[in-house]
């Protein structure tokens, strides 16, 4: 159970990587609630428009270190976004329910977000 | 009654490491079952050749937690003793290195701070993540941080820290 939700975040952000909407949906837990500097919304549909949004911009994510522990998961991630974003360094923390993922937390200064 | 079934757990686990059918063990189930250990204050099984693995697991964990106790009593000697000589310290605000640049850093910002609390905490290795509150006076608030720490010689040589600096812009 353990190793499947490891290879679901992994598979959610390979999705958010190459920019597939759908893809990344599929992941989704109908109620899933995603917290992030900038918004803290719930259900499914609000949660992808806020990362279509975030998608837009993103050029690559590449994470550097993953650990978890019973039905949570945290990442160590680099995402990349064109200039003059740069480089944000980010953690997030995944809980997952029926192999879906039902909660989100991002951690991640937002003030190089604000500059574009 | 956990530690006794835990305890055998470990002992089928050596079993099954002379045997040489390691690779059998899922290393996550393995971990998990040493960090259950952990967190019910059991004993250490002093002849099990699991003992230097499961120890250094327990430690880092108690480690961070200890320095970070430190941090939230404003106790400044106390965290340095966690601090490797050449830790690197990486968050929104400062990247410095060297265990008397980043007294200096924490200094500054346990000044600030009135609470820390852990909410989740993950290890695998010589690294941990945790994910705490912090409680500052207004107009900062709350401050949700994560924390990736890395472990060398029983003390932290490297510590990244992921929080929004906007929370602190507001001062």
């Amino acid at each position: 159970m353990t190793k499947k939700n490891a290879v679901l975040a992994e598979a959610y952000y390979k999705a958010m990587n190459e920019k597939d909407l759908p893809g990344t949906a599929k992941y989704l837990h109908p109620d899933v609630h995603f917290l992030t500097p900038f918004a803290d919304i719930k259900g499914k549909e609000a949660v992808l428009g806020a990362i279509k949004g975030f998608i837009s911009y993103l050029r690559n994510l590449t994470i550097r270190s993953e650990f978890e522990f019973g039905n949570q998961l945290s990442l160590v991630y680099d995402g990349d976004y064109p200039d003059p974003i740069g480089t944000v360094r980010t953690a997030a923390l995944m809980t997952f329910k029926d192999d879906l993922i039902i909660d989100v937390e991002l951690f991640f200064d937002a003030r190089p977000f604000e500059k574009k | 009654m956990i530690v006794k079934i835990g305890w055998k757990f470990i002992i089928k686990i050596e079993r099954l490491i002379i045997k040489k059918t390691f690779f059998l063990i899922d290393p996550h189930f393995l971990l998990t079952r040493c960090r259950i250990f952990y967190f019910n204050e059991t004993f250490t099984p002093s002849h099990s050749p699991l003992k230097i693995k499961k120890n250094m697991i327990a430690k880092n964990a108690v480690l961070a937690e200890a320095y970070y106790k430190a941090m939230s009593e404003k106790d400044l000697p106390g965290t340095a003793k966690y601090l490797h000589p050449d830790v690197h310290f990486l968050t929104p605000f400062a990247d410095i290195k060297g265990k008397e640049a980043v007294l200096g850093a924490i200094k500054g910002f346990i000044s600030y701070l009135k609470n820390l609390k852990i909410r989740s905490k993950f290890e695998f290795g010589n690294q941990l993540t945790l994910v705490y509150d912090g409680d500052y006076p207004d107009p900062i608030g709350t401050v949700r941080t994560a924390a990736l720490m890395t472990f060398k010689d029983d003390l932290i040589i490297d510590v990244e820290l992921f929080f929004d600096a906007r929370n602190f812009e507001k001062l």
